[in-house]
C-alpha cells in the first residue's frame, strides 16, 4: 500500500482539517505548471494518452515539465479527433489540479451529509469495506461477510462513467469473481430510449459512412455542441458542408448545431414522431421507395405500411408539431429523391414518452427511402485480446435494476434511475451501495428524493463513494475513496472512426496520481487479492501492458512498449466492409405482446395536448462546454457557462411581462426553481429550456461557490468573479419514465412560468 | 467584473516623474533594440484568418488559450461572440472569435509611457512583462478591448500571504510567441476542431493565409480606426456584432 507520512491531522471541534505539505496544494501546482508552460516547448516530455471529459475519448498528447501537466493538446496520429480536442478536453488540467479534489480516504464523522469527515489511511478504508467494522456507533457489513453468507448480491455497484477496460476489469473482472450482478449503470438518464429501439429493430446499422451523406436530417442530435464523438463528426460535418452536404435540424431549440446547419426547423417538445411518421406516408404516396428492396429488407409489405400510415398526412402532422405541412412535405421530398442521404438522431428525438417509437419511426423512414440500403457496414471494432480469462460465474442480482413488476414494457438492460426508488419501497436492500464516477443525487430527476434516500442508513446501511470530486451523492457517503483523474491512469481504448475504422489506443498517466487517491481499478485488484478471488493480474497496469502484447497486429508493431510511445495503433489492411443485412424489423413482436403498436404508431404524451394557458414544455439540453454533471469544477469552463438562464421565446415572454435577464420562477408538479430569463428568438414559443450543467449545491468553489471538505486555496481561488452558479433543473423533473424502456423522460414536464 | 483601477492622481504623478522622457521612449521603443536584434532575420507580417462559415463557437480555442498562457480567471486573450438576427422562426446565430489584432498600427504601443509594447520583426505586437508597470492606459487604447491585467499566479513572485495580494500586468495575445518561435502554430489554431482559424505570414505567397486574404480582399475589425488589424474575417456576418472593447467586456 502506497502511503505517504507527512500529513498532519488537526481537529478543531467536531470537524477535521487537514494541514498538507505544498505538494499537495492542488492549484498551486497548476500555477507553477502555468509559469513555466511560457518558456519552451523544445525538450519538454510528451506522453500520448486518451482524454475522459466526456464519453467520445479522443486520443490527446499531454506535454510535461518536470512531472506536471503544462499542457494537452489532440493527437495527431488520431484518424477519428485528427489533433484536435474540445474545450472540455483543453480543460482538462482542471480536473487533476482541482483545488476541491479528494486526495485522501475519508470516513464519515457525524450524522450522514454533515460535512464532517476523518482522513483515514487505506489499510483502514480497506479493511472497513471488506471486513466491516463500526460508523458512528453503527455496525456495517464487509464486502467479505457477504460473500461468505453467499449473499454477495447485496453489494451495489453503481457507475456512472466506466469504459475501456476499467469497464472490463471491474464488471466482467473484479465483480463476476466476487459474485455479484447488482451492478447499475446510468443509461436511463442517457441513451437507454435509443438502444431499445435499435435492438428492437435490428440490423440498423447505416450502410454509407455518414460522410458520403448530401443530405443530412438530424433529429434532436447535438452533432456540433456535445453529441457523442463530437470531435470526430464536427471535423466530417465541416467538410461535408463545404462539398455541399444540406444539414437539416428539427429541434426545439436554436441549438449550435441547429443554427449551423442549412435549416433550422423548431418542433413542439415530443412531437418528431408524428414529423416522421407523415415523411413516411409522403414517401409512400409519392412511390419514392423502392418495393423489392423494401420488402427483401424488412418484415413488412408497403400494402401493408401504406394502410398503417393512411392517416398520418402532412395536414395531420402539422396539427401536432407546429411544422407547416408544406415544409413536412417537401423535406420529406427531398430525402426520398437525394441519394446518399441519412437522417439521424439522439436524445432530443427519443428522450420522451414516446422515445422508442420515435426512433423506431426514423429507422422507419430511412428504410423506406432506401437511405440505409441493403448492405450494411460491418462494425470492426477494436479486438482487443485479453490474456486472462474470465470468470465464468452465474451471479445473483438484487431485483432493482429495472423498475417495478410491469412497471415499463421492455426495461432490458437496466432502469437505472428507479433503484433508489426500489429501494426505498422495496423489500430487496443493498447492505453495501459503492458509486463510482457518479452522482445519481444529482443527475436523475428529483435530485431531494435521490438525497433523501441515501441519507436514511437504514435503507443503505454502508454507502461507500470512489470519486475525485466532493459531488452531491459523495458527501452523503460513509466512506470516501479518492480516484485518479483520467490524467493518471492506465485503460485500453478502443473506437471507430466514423468511417469504421477500428482505432487501438491507450490512457496512460501523464502524472502519478496526487496525492493519496488510487486508480479504483489497482484498488479492485487489491481487494480482490485480500479475498483470494485470483483475477490473474493485480493492477490496471500490468492489465493494459499484457492486453498490448497479446493483440494481434499491435504485437508486432511493438506492443506496449509500441503503445507508451506512439498511444495508438491501427491496422493499415482495415477498412470498412458491408455485408448483406439480416431483414429490419419494423413490426416488433415483442411490443405487440406488451400492448404497443408493432409498426411505429402516433403516441401523444400525456398532459401535453391539453396544455392550461401559459403553461410551458420544460427541455434540458446540454452546452458545448461542460460534460453533464463532472466538469463544473473545472473553472476555464465555468468561467465560460456558470449560470443556466432558461430559454424563452420573445413572443411568449412578452405575454407574461418577462424581459431578457429577469428573474423568474419555474413551478412543475414537484417543486419549482428559479432563474434568470434568456429572452431569444431561437426557441419554439411553447417551451422553456434550461441546460442541466449549472446549479451544483456542492461540488467545489467554482462549481457551486462552496468550497468542499478538503479544499485547498490556491493563487487562481480568489479570482473566481462570477457569483450566480446557476440553478439546478433536476430538482423539478419528475423521476419517471417511459413505458417501454423506462429512460427518464427528460424533455416531458410541464411548468408553470412566472416573472418575480 | 472590474478591473483594479489606479487613481487619476496616481497616474498623473507617475506621468509626471516621466513626462520628460516620454517622446524618448517612445522614439527609442521604435528604433529599439528588438529592431535591431532582429534585423538578420526575414521581415513577416504574421496575420490571422478566421473563417466564420466554418466556426461553430466551441470555445476550444478560448480554453486552450488559456491553459497554454496561464490565464487568470477574469481576463481572456481570446474569446467567441455569439449574436442572434431574425424573427422566429427564421432566427440564426453567428459567431465572431475575436483577439488581439496585432494592429500595424497598434494604438496601444505609443499609449504606453513606460514604452512596454512593442511589434516585433515579424509584426506581432507583444507586452514586455519587465517594463509593464500597471498603468492600464494600453488598455484604453486599444478599441477591441484586448488588453487586461492578468494576476501573476506563481507563487514565488506573489507579495507576502497570497491570495491577498497578487501581482497584476496587463496582457494580452502574443500569437503564442513561445510556440511560434519554435515552429508551433497558436494554442488557438492548433486545437480549432473546424479549422476555423488558420494562421501564417503574409509575405509568403504561398501560404493559406495570404492566398485567401488577397485573393479575397478580406478585411478585418473596426477598419474604420486605421489601426490596420491583422486578423481577417472570412464569410459569415460580422457586421451584427458589436466588436467595441468586446474582447475583455463579459461577466455579471
Amino acid at each position: 500500500m502506497d502511503r505517504r507520512g507527512f500529513i498532519k491531522i488537526a481537529t478543531i471541534g467536531s470537524a477535521t482539517i487537514y494541514q498538507t505539505k505544498e505538494a499537495y496544494a492542488t492549484e498551486k501546482i497548476m500555477a507553477k505548471v502555468q509559469r513555466d508552460n511560457i518558456m519552451t516547448y523544445a525538450g519538454k516530455n510528451k506522453v500520448p494518452s486518451a482524454c475522459w471529459q466526456c464519453v467520445s475519448r479522443c486520443a490527446i498528447v499531454g506535454y510535461l515539465d518536470n512531472n506536471r501537466i503544462v499542457k494537452i493538446e489532440g493527437n495527431p496520429k488520431s484518424l477519428a479527433n485528427e489533433g484536435k480536442i474540445c474545450a472540455k478536453g483543453q480543460a482538462g488540467i482542471n480536473q487533476i489540479y482541482d483545488p476541491d479534489r479528494i486526495l485522501y480516504p475519508l470516513k464519515r464523522i457525524g450524522e450522514r451529509g454533515s460535512g464532517k469527515w476523518e482522513k483515514i489511511s487505506w489499510d483502514d478504508a480497506l479493511d472497513l469495506l471488506v471486513y466491516g467494522g463500526e460508523i458512528e456507533g453503527d455496525k456495517v457489513k464487509g464486502l467479505k461477510e457477504l460473500r461468505d453468507k453467499e449473499v454477495p448480491e447485496k453489494f451495489i455497484f453503481h457507475y456512472g462513467r466506466m469504459v475501456g477496460t476499467d469497464y472490463l476489469i471491474n464488471v466482467n473482472y473484479f465483480l463476476n469473481a466476487y459474485g455479484t450482478a447488482s451492478i447499475g449503470d446510468h443509461d436511463s438518464i442517457c441513451v437507454r430510449a435509443g438502444g431499445i429501439a435499435s435492438m428492437l429493430t435490428g440490423d440498423v446499422a447505416p450502410g454509407n459512412p455518414f460522410d458520403d451523406a448530401k443530405l443530412v436530417l438530424n433529429f434532436g442530435r447535438g452533432l456540433i455542441d456535445a453529441g457523442f464523438d463530437h470531435i470526430p463528426y464536427i471535423r466530417r460535418i465541416t467538410k461535408m458542408k463545404e462539398k455541399g452536404t444540406k444539414l437539416i435540424t428539427f429541434d426545439v431549440r436554436l441549438s449550435n448545431t441547429a443554427a449551423t446547419s442549412d435549416e433550422w426547423v423548431p418542433v413542439k417538445p415530443g412531437t418528431d414522431l408524428a414529423i416522421v411518421l407523415s415523411m413516411c406516408h409522403v414517401l409512400l404516396q409519392k412511390g419514392l421507395y423502392n418495393t423489392k428492396e423494401f420488402e427483401e429488407t424488412t418484415n413488412v409489405t408497403i400494402k401493408e405500411l401504406k394502410e398503417h400510415l393512411k392517416t398520418y398526412t402532412p395536414h395531420w402532422a402539422e396539427e401536432i408539431s407546429g411544422v407547416p405541412a408544406e415544409k413536412i412535405e417537401s423535406i420529406a421530398i427531398a430525402y426520398g429523391t437525394t441519394k446518399p442521404a441519412i437522417c439521424t438522431s439522439l436524445r432530443g428525438a427519443f428522450m420522451h414518452y414516446n422515445g422508442v417509437q420515435t426512433q423506431r419511426a426514423i429507422y422507419m423512414l430511412n428504410m423506406i427511402a432506401g437511405n440505409i440500403g441493403p448492405e450494411k457496414r460491418v462494425e470492426q471494432r477494436p479486438k482487443w485480446e485479453y490474456p486472462f480469462p474470465f470468470p465464468n460465474n452465474k451471479n445473483k442480482r438484487l431485483n432493482i435494476f429495472t423498475g417495478k413488476k410491469d412497471q415499463f414494457a421492455i426495461p432490458d438492460g437496466g432502469v437505472s434511475h428507479q433503484i433508489l426508488n426500489m429501494i426505498d419501497n422495496g423489500q430487496d436492500r443493498p447492505d453495501i451501495y459503492m458509486v463510482y464516477c457518479h452522482n445519481p443525487v444529482y443527475s436523475n430527476g428529483n435530485c431531494k428524493e435521490n438525497a433523501r434516500v441515501f441519507r436514511d442508513n437504514k435503507k443503505i446501511p454502508f454507502l461507500v463513494a470512489v470519486d475525485v470530486g466532493f459531488s452531491e451523492t459523495t458527501e452523503l457517503a460513509d466512506l470516501i475513496l479518492p480516484d485518479a483523474t483520467y490524467l493518471e491512469r492506465w485503460t485500453c481504448e478502443g473506437r471507430n472512426t466514423p468511417e469504421g475504422i477500428p482505432e487501438y489506443y491507450i490512457r496512460q498517466p501523464l502524472s502519478k496520481p496526487l496525492g493519496e487517491s488510487r486508480n479504483f481499478i489497482d484498488v479492485a485488484c487489491n481487494i480482490a487479492d485480500t479475498l483470494n478471488l485470483n483475477l490473474g493480474f493485480s493492477s490496471a497496469q500490468e492489465f493494459v501492458k499484457a492486453t498490448c502484447n497479446n493483440t494481434p497486429g499491435l504485437k508486432d508493431a511493438g506492443g506496449f512498449e509500441y503503445m507508451k510511445k506512439q498511444g495508438i495503433w491501427h491496422d493499415h489492411n482495415a477498412k470498412a466492409t458491408f455485408k448483406n443485412r439480416s431483414k429490419v424489423q419494423l413490426k416488433s413482436k415483442r411490443l405487440e405482446e406488451k400492448g404497443y403498436s408493432p409498426i411505429p404508431a402516433w403516441m401523444p404524451i400525456p398532459n401535453h395536448d391539453k396544455l392550461n394557458s401559459g403553461e410551458l414544455i420544460l427541455t434540458t439540453f446540454k452546452v458545448n462546454v461542460h460534460t453533464h454533471s463532472r466538469t463544473q469544477n473545472c473553472k476555464w469552463l465555468t468561467e465560460l457557462y456558470h449560470e443556466n438562464p432558461a430559454w424563452i421565446n420573445t413572443k411568449t415572454a412578452e405575454i407574461k411581462e418577462i424581459k431578457d435577464g429577469d428573474w423568474i420562477k419555474i413551478q412543475s408538479e414537484i417543486g419549482e426553481m428559479i432563474t434568470r430569463a434568456k429572452v431569444t428568438q431561437g426557441i419554439h414559443p411553447g417551451v422553456i429550456a434550461i441546460s442541466n450543467h449549472a446549479g451544483h449545491w456542492s461540488f467545489g468553489k467554482y462549481a457551486s461557490g462552496k468550497e468542499s471538505p478538503v479544499f485547498q486555496p490556491g493563487p487562481d481561488t480568489e479570482n473566481k468573479w462570477w457569483k450566480n452558479n446557476g440553478s439546478h433543473v433536476n430538482k423539478i423533473i419528475p423521476n419517471i419514465g417511459d413505458p417501454i424502456s423506462g429512460s427518464l423522460c427528460w424533455n416531458d414536464t410541464v411548468v408553470k412560468v412566472e416573472k418575480i | 467584473m472590474k478591473l483594479k483601477k489606479y487613481s487619476r492622481k496616481s497616474i498623473l504623478k507617475t506621468l509626471a516623474i516621466s513626462a520628460a522622457g516620454i517622446s524618448g521612449l517612445v522614439l527609442l521603443q521604435k528604433c529599439s533594440f528588438f529592431n535591431q536584434i532582429f534585423k538578420a532575420k526575414k521581415k513577416k507580417s504574421l496575420a490571422m484568418l478566421m473563417d466564420l462559415d466554418k466556426c461553430i463557437g466551441c470555445n476550444a480555442c478560448s480554453v486552450a488559450c488559456k491553459a497554454e498562457n496561464g490565464i487568470a480567471l477574469g481576463g481572456f486573450r481570446t474569446r467567441v461572440l455569439e449574436e442572434e438576427t431574425g424573427q422566429y422562426p427564421d432566427t440564426k446565430r453567428f459567431f465572431l472569435p475575436i483577439m488581439c489584432n496585432h494592429c500595424k498600427d497598434a494604438p496601444c504601443i505609443p499609449s504606453c509611457p513606460n514604452g512596454a509594447i512593442f511589434q516585433r520583426y515579424d509584426g506581432l505586437v507583444d507586452i514586455s512583462k519587465d517594463k509593464c508597470k500597471g498603468y492600464q492606459l494600453c488598455i484604453k487604447a486599444c478599441p477591441y478591448g484586448a488588453i487586461y491585467m492578468n494576476p501573476d499566479l506563481e507563487p514565488s513572485r506573489q507579495v507576502a500571504n497570497y491570495p491577498a495580494r497578487q501581482v497584476t500586468k496587463s496582457d494580452k495575445c502574443n500569437f503564442c510567441q513561445h510556440r511560434i518561435d519554435e515552429g508551433l502554430e497558436p494554442a488557438c489554431s492548433n486545437t480549432c476542431p473546424t479549422d476555423a482559424r488558420i494562421f501564417g505570414d503574409l509575405k509568403d505567397e504561398t501560404s493559406m493565409v495570404y492566398q485567401i486574404v488577397k485573393e479575397e480582399s478580406l478585411t478585418g475589425l473596426l477598419e474604420e480606426k486605421g489601426t490596420r488589424p491583422q486578423i481577417y474575417y472570412k464569410g459569415g456576418n460580422k457586421e451584427v456584432f458589436n466588436v467595441e472593447r468586446s474582447i475583455n467586456k463579459h461577466g455579471e
